[in-house]
């Protein structure tokens, strides 16, 4: 018994033909045009893609180089720095006597006056 | 439709065929309408539902990876928008002071007059799953192994669930003298 069909045709709503054919087309429709939309959408983002990697490498470039350059001269500073230190340990460890001159120069480059 | 021509079409519409879209939407539109009736219960609703699904289906077209699946893969879309349209409908219907999670099924089945109406009613009575199953089946002419693969169940279970929803529904209506029975 359970092995037959039940008669659902009734709820088919292709039945009104008419209707369903008009509801058919509707759709087509709407899906055709929401599909030519994206399309759109993803074409300007295709095109925008090129441009805008360029851009973004651009931009990469200039900060690492900028990045860089901070880097080299941030070195050189500390470089300018240090040396009055290895210059006084120097003489320290040589227990050298500097004239005054010497000194004062020595402490003078550490002071930022060079 | 044979897999192999609804995978053609595919092709044809991911290529951008506008016949194509139309041939598609022709043959699987009253697939998508069936599967969205056994989630939301009325048929004004689910034709809504069909619509919208059918919708962003040919929308994502390319998305489709496996052509010969598109009817598997479309009765997915039609069932994620029907639980959306439910969920809305629930949150819509819900008192403002009640916990929207308190509410179990609001999947409602309209007093249709008529035989119509009685089916809907008796289709009301069974389970989300079985509803979909006895649509495609039995008025969508699918096999079982066509409704296991696309409402991830087992064949075996395709089978039970369409076993006890005639028995229940030939119950149903041979019961039911009265027009929109109680559910």
């Amino acid at each position: 018994m359970n092995d037959e069909k039940i008669d659902l045709s009734v709820l088919d709503p292709s039945r009104d033909e008419e209707r369903w054919e008009r509801l058919v087309e509707s759709v087509a429709s709407r899906a055709w045009s929401a599909r030519r939309r994206r399309l759109t959408v993803g074409n300007q983002l295709t095109a925008w893609a090129r441009p805008g990697l360029a851009i973004a490498a651009a931009v990469a470039i200039a900060v690492w180089a900028g990045a860089l350059t901070s880097a080299e001269k941030r070195a050189a500073a500390t470089g300018s720095q240090a040396e009055p230190a290895f210059v006084l340990a120097g003489w320290a460890v040589s227990d050298q006597v500097p004239e005054t001159s010497k000194i004062l120069e020595v402490l003078g480059g550490s002071n930022g006056s060079d | 439709m044979p897999a192999a021509d609804t995978a053609a079409l595919v092709v044809r519409a991911q290529r951008g065929d506008r016949a194509a879209f139309d041939a598609l939407v022709r043959a699987h539109l009253r697939t998508a309408y069936s599967v969205a009736l056994g989630v939301v219960g009325r048929p004004a609703d689910a034709e809504d539902v069909a619509q919208d699904a059918m919708v962003i289906a040919l929308e994502r077209i390319d998305t489709c990876r496996d052509p010969a699946r598109f009817p598997g893969w479309l009765v997915q879309i039609v069932r994620n928008q029907s639980k959306n349209w439910l969920d809305r409908r629930r949150l819509r219907d819900v008192p403002a002071d009640q916990n929207p999670t308190e509410q179990a099924d609001h999947t409602s089945w309209p007093d249709v007059a008529g035989e119509k109406g009685r089916l809907l009613q008796a289709l009301g009575r069974l389970s989300p799953v079985a509803r979909q199953v006895v649509l495609l089946h039995d008025l969508e002419g699918w096999t079982h192994a066509e409704v296991a693969s696309s409402l991830g169940i087992s064949e075996v279970m395709s089978r039970q669930h369409l076993f006890l929803a005639r028995r229940e529904l030939r119950s149903q209506l041979d019961g039911q003298a009265v027009v929109g029975g109680s559910p």
